[in-house]
């Protein structure tokens, strides 16, 4: 493992700590605790990891104290994990998670319970009025724009246009929230509008690459008719040989039953490693974004996002 | 009487959703988006990117 993997691992293990020790004693909700040990316990690959602790790095690269923004990490946490459970709920997916066990019963005060954490966090900090509404704005507005490209999300979508709404789409639900969780970070050290901005652009460039990235290795979304990059791309080689059974097998719909065809597909079209590629290309543009930051911070983000 | 007044923002500028994802747009345009890559990637660079999927698939803790 490399430094900056334990860095991360040790920031999330502290974060968890945090909030078990400082949050869910104080709410004596068994039902979230469960949803915390759950995320906490499941193996998750190493994008994931650096995705939960994106605030406290941030906040740690400008040269702050772990200790002082273990709250705003744990909102951040407590925010993704409730995001979880309602696009368990919107996809009718997850029935093995703990928060479905009493069906939507459970899973919709559980989400909800999930989201009044993080705004509990927020008041552990210790910090200035203006510091507070403005993290509080941030993610608030991250998360209305992320809920409201939820809903407007549409199914099976290759018509004209679909390339804009993938990336409108996961521009509001994951870019736009990182960008916003890697501003919160800096925003907790300082009030530097140029370096915030910067620190916006590094976090919304590196989103895109997770998302990306994530939709290169789920592809079993095609079962639930959600179209994603590299779905995308093949879609768009009218000329390459393999198109016209990659189109049929898209416009079945029993297409749940044809993933492997599809994948299988995608490979031979190149279409997977195509989106990687772009996901390689935003992660660029993320690092690139970091030249406006003094050196130190540089050398302390640039691992982060090339591991 | 006393009138409140709320600033329209506290702390970020909000950003302009739509030109970024235009941008996003035109960086996936740039790079073969709608054509079979005119040019092919490199053994060596591919080999980077299925590792890449590879470390990313995998759980480290």
């Amino acid at each position: 493992m490399t430094g900056i993997q334990t860095q991360a691992l040790s920031a999330l293990q502290e974060t968890y700590r945090f909030i078990d020790t400082r949050l869910l004693p104080a709410l004596d909700w068994p039902a979230l605790s469960a949803a915390v040990a759950f995320r906490r316990n499941t193996p998750r690959p190493n994008t994931a990891v650096f995705s939960d602790t994106l605030p406290l790095v941030v906040y740690q690269a400008l040269g702050g104290e772990l200790v002082n923004a273990l709250p705003l990490n744990a909102c951040w946490l407590l925010h993704l994990l409730a995001a979880r459970v309602f696009d368990d709920i919107q996809d009718e997916e997850g029935r093995d998670h703990p928060w479905h066990q009493g069906g939507l019963r459970q899973a919709l005060p559980t989400g909800i319970g999930l989201q009044a954490a993080a705004n509990l966090s927020l008041a552990h900090l210790q910090c200035d009025v203006e510091t507070l509404a403005a993290l509080l704005e941030v993610f608030g507005q991250a998360t209305a724009v992320a809920a409201r490209a939820q809903s407007l999300e549409t199914g099976s979508d290759l018509a004209d246009g679909a390339l804009d709404r993938y990336f409108a789409h996961i521009g509001a639900t994951t870019a736009e929230v990182f960008g916003a969780g890697a501003w919160a970070g800096g925003r907790l050290y300082h009030n530097e509008a140029e370096h915030l901005e910067a620190l916006y652009t590094f976090g919304y460039n590196f989103g895109l690459y997770v998302a990306i990235l994530d939709d290169c290795l789920d592809v079993a979304d095609v079962a639930h008719g959600r179209f994603r990059l590299p779905v995308l791309y093949a879609a768009s080689l009218q000329e390459h040989p393999a198109h016209p059974e990659l189109l049929a097998l898209l416009s079945q719909p029993t297409r749940a039953q044809h993933v492997d065809q599809v994948q299988r597909l995608l490979s031979e079209m190149g279409a997977v490693i195509w989106s990687a590629n772009l996901a390689t290309a935003f992660r660029q543009k993320a690092v690139d974004t970091l030249q406006a930051l003094p050196q130190s911070v540089q050398e302390a983000l640039i691992p982060y996002v090339s591991t | 009487m006393t009138t409140l007044t709320m600033p329209q923002s506290v702390g970020r500028m909000q950003p302009d959703l739509a030109q970024k994802t235009r941008e996003a747009v035109q960086l996936a345009l740039e790079k073969g988006f709608g054509q079979e890559v005119v040019r092919p990637l490199t053994a060596r660079a591919e080999e980077k990117l299925r590792i890449l999927l590879a470390d990313c698939g995998k759980c480290w803790n």
